[in-house]
């Protein structure tokens, strides 16, 4: 009978089990595929020697230099925009008649993909970190802004009035009623700019001719141009394990900081 | 990670000339102000919206009537570039739905593959698309390919976390109609899990449009994102602007499409698409 | 003297990865016309005895024959009220769309929307057919479910606290809602309740389930006169009585449990 049409969660450890099988079949029938000529090493190559030259990688200091590269110009974009998205959005979040006339500009700037003024920035500024933090804080931007907004919206007008009533400043609200209650939000907005902001650090990257500052996109590039597919895997690798350990790192942080929000009735 | 929307109200009853001019005015005083401040500059790294208006002109908007008027670049590289996106962002969406209906509905299938899930969306598209070129050249469908690689995560996870947060009471409300399964898919799931869904379908929209441009900066004959290369290596930067102009543009209308969308399908939230006001 | 509608017999349920019957040896049955409620604390398993009776649940032994068959899923003569209206409901459809639900495909469009209109006139709700539920207050939005569960002309009404997550005076107008549509109406009806008035007010005989493993502990016939009200009836020396016997027997389950 149980024609459910949702099947219930199942138990965290059949699923962590279920996850790591999953996996290693996954790669396993890859190898097997690739080993038996069902797949041409042309295309693929064996998922152990990806794996290998990962191993490899992560222990040359190079590869490391350009981790931290890539990390520098996502990281300085996010904080940019992270200023600008939070003071902004905390003006526009206040006063209705300023968030009502910069809709237009807003409208018009926002679906700009930020890649696109990477060679404006790179022939203005050069190829230095300035030029490529400025092209991912145009798009980390958005995210953090719109979600500020949200935030400041949020907050409780009898909150306010209730600190007022304990004798609080401006200021004092400020500090004590809108900024925590405006935080779990932006937090929420800088978590997702910063998965757009890696994809923009990346992307310039690729316009980059090579050198020190290459970062991760430009391992990728230099190894395209030797056709040297088992580095491009290889940093697709890293690159992905980075990422995972980054959003875990990010969502800890959440949690522990902003647990209280989960009390909230939202 | 799921994408929040902020909500905001649909603007209370305002002429249509006041909302009209709330929006254009500042725009136009953006125009103006730049056309100062670019005359006053004079570098051709910042060219006069006089010069910026006059390669559109040129470029875009002066063809024979056989072509609609439209200029060449118009078919060369903007319906090009169109098109990809289209093949890649719509594939995306597509398989992001239908597969985030499966895995959202069947928890006990997804946890095999939830580590590999995880791990997909956890890489930066861009790397990608070095592998994809090496290994299946610069095509159009490779860069679609690319596309949808980037653009499936947002609407893979942000249906999953839709169809799992469906209530329970909801669901059994159809049972007690008699409702089969697929209607209770059709008729309550996939709707409750709509806004869940749009807000996954905007934030691939924007990471579509940033590999689109990527696509073409690099290997590329044509295309947008290589007008604005072409531009640069050419110094000709009213060309690069003018090509910066038309993308903002076609970002603007294919997120208003979407809202458009939204409001026609979810108009029963009387909260819509992020905006400024409301 | 005909069929009871509904006949409950010997019904036990536990849960996959429960460590004890959540209900046991329930038997009971409503016959036509009946209002019959079950009563008993939290965790008796009463609202589990309400999925099984709907057909949403397979009772781990014992049957469930309504209108002379054994139930499997939710057969057409049975509708159902659940307590978290706004759950239950569905927010992107307006009023009259929700309570049309239940007919898309089984009836032509004019007889949909005739029957809609009925079911709203019944509960009261006819001039907010174009809002959407969630605009309503909680009161208004439990009547259009059970204007919904109306509108398929059910046999059997089944109600799951329906008035647990109302304030107490939109309650009082929600049972004496209940006991109007049953007056003019004629629908037979199976509530559950965790209030023992409620149970008293509403019902001709009220079953009372004890803590878990739920079983039951007695069915009390309800002999107070019909039509009932909100201020006389429930003071009246009966009603007291039926009130302390009942608030005793689940305060204090009788001995040899």
């Amino acid at each position: 009978m149980t024609t459910s049409v949702r099947t219930t969660p199942i138990p965290r450890v059949t699923a962590v089990t279920r996850g790591i099988f999953g996996s290693a079949v996954f790669v396993v029938l890859l190898e097997a595929a690739v080993r038996t000529g069902l797949i041409g090493s042309a295309s693929l190559p064996l998922p152990s020697e990806v794996l290998a030259r990962t191993a490899e990688m992560l222990f040359e200091p190079d590869v490391w230099a350009d981790v931290l590269a890539t990390m520098k110009s996502w990281g300085l974009g996010l904080l940019v925009a992270g200023v600008i998205g939070v003071g902004l959005g905390m003006a526009l979040g206040s006063w209705r008649l300023l968030a009502r006339l910069s809709r237009g500009p807003v409208e018009l700037l926002r679906p700009l993909p930020a890649v696109a003024i990477a060679p404006l920035l790179l022939s203005l500024l050069g190829r230095g970190v300035v030029s490529r933090s400025l092209a991912v804080a145009y798009a980390a931007l958005w995210p953090i802004l719109f979600n500020t907004i949200y935030g400041m919206r949020s907050v409780d007008p009898v909150a306010k009035e209730t600190a007022r009533s304990f004798g609080l400043d401006s200021f004092g609200v400020l500090t004590r009623v809108t900024i925590p209650t405006m935080s779990p939000f932006v937090f929420t907005g800088v978590r997702v700019a910063s998965a757009i902001a890696l994809i923009v650090a990346v992307s310039v990257e690729f316009l980059l001719p090579g050198g020190e500052d290459r970062g991760l996109g430009g391992i990728v590039v230099e190894a395209q141009a030797a056709g040297d597919l088992l580095t491009m895997y290889a940093t697709v690798v890293i690159a992905g394990l980075l990422g995972l350990v980054t959003n875990a790192v990010l969502v800890a942080i959440e949690r522990r900081v902003f647990g209280w929000r989960r009390g909230l009735a939202q | 990670m799921t994408a929040v929307a902020p909500p905001s109200a649909t603007p209370a009853s305002e002429s249509w000339w006041g909302r009209a001019a709330v929006w254009v005015l500042p725009i136009l005083v953006m125009v103006v102000v730049w056309h100062f401040i670019t005359t006053g500059l004079d570098s051709i790294f910042f060219p006069t919206p006089a010069a910026i208006w006059e390669v559109l002109r040129l470029d875009y908007f002066s063809g024979p009537a056989s072509q609609l008027f439209l200029g060449d670049v118009v078919f060369d590289d903007l319906l090009p570039s169109l098109w990809r996106f289209a093949l890649g962002w719509g594939f995306a969406v597509v398989s992001g739905i239908l597969w985030g209906l499966l895995f959202g509905l069947r928890p006990g299938w997804r946890a095999w593959v939830e580590p590999l899930l995880e791990f997909g969306r956890a890489i930066p598209p861009p790397l990608v698309l070095g592998i994809v070129f090496v290994t299946f050249g610069a095509g159009d469908l490779p860069k679609a390919a690319l596309i949808a690689f980037g653009a499936v995560w947002p609407v893979l996870f942000n249906t999953i976390d839709g169809v799992m947060s469906v209530s329970e009471v909801r669901i059994a409300s159809g049972r007690t109609f008699g409702w089969g399964r697929r209607e209770r898919i059709m008729r309550i799931i996939v709707p409750d899990a709509g806004s869940s869904i749009f807000a996954g379908v905007r934030v691939s929209l924007g990471i579509g449009l940033i590999l689109m441009v990527l696509t073409e900066f690099v290997g590329a004959t044509n295309g947008l994102g290589y007008t604005i290369i072409r531009a640069q290596r050419g110094f000709d930067f009213a060309a690069m602007w003018a090509a910066l102009v038309v993308l903002a543009v076609v970002g603007l209308v294919l997120n208003s499409l979407l809202v458009l969308l939204e409001a026609r399908l979810l108009g029963w939230r009387a909260t819509s698409a992020r905006g400024l006001d409301g | 003297m005909a069929d009871p509608l509904l006949q409950v017999e010997d019904v036990t349920h536990r849960y996959s990865d429960a460590a004890r019957d959540v209900v046991e040896d329930v038997s009971f049955s409503v016959a036509e016309g009946q209002v019959v409620t079950i009563v008993g604390p939290s965790g008796c398993g009463k609202s589990t005895m309400l999925r099984i009776v709907a057909g949403l649940l397979q009772p781990t032994s014992g049957s469930v024959v309504f209108e002379g068959e054994h139930i499997e899923r939710t057969p057409d003569g049975l509708a159902m009220v659940f307590q978290d209206y706004s759950r239950s409901l569905f927010p992107w459809l307006r009023v009259r769309q929700n309570v049309e639900a239940p007919l898309w495909g089984k009836t032509s469009k004019q007889e949909r929307t005739d029957r809609a209109s009925q079911a709203l006139a019944d509960v009261g709700l006819a001039e907010h057919a174009d809002e959407y539920a969630w605009e309503l207050s909680g009161g208004m939005q439990q009547r259009v479910a059970i204007a919904r569960a109306l509108a398929s002309h059910p046999q059997l009404l089944l109600m799951d606290e329906p008035f647990a997550s109302v304030d107490a005076q939109t309650r009082a107008e929600l049972e004496d809602l209940v006991l109007d549509l049953h007056r003019r109406i004629g629908v037979t009806v199976l509530l559950v309740t965790h209030d023992i008035d409620e149970a008293i007010y509403l019902a001709d005989r009220v079953i009372v389930l004890s803590h878990a493993p739920g079983r039951v502990v007695e069915t009390v016939d309800v002999g107070l006169a019909r039509p009932r009200d909100q201020l006389e009836t429930k003071a009246s020396p009966q009603f007291v009585a039926m009130r302390s016997e009942l608030l005793r027997r689940l305060v204090r389950p009788s001995a040899g449990e």
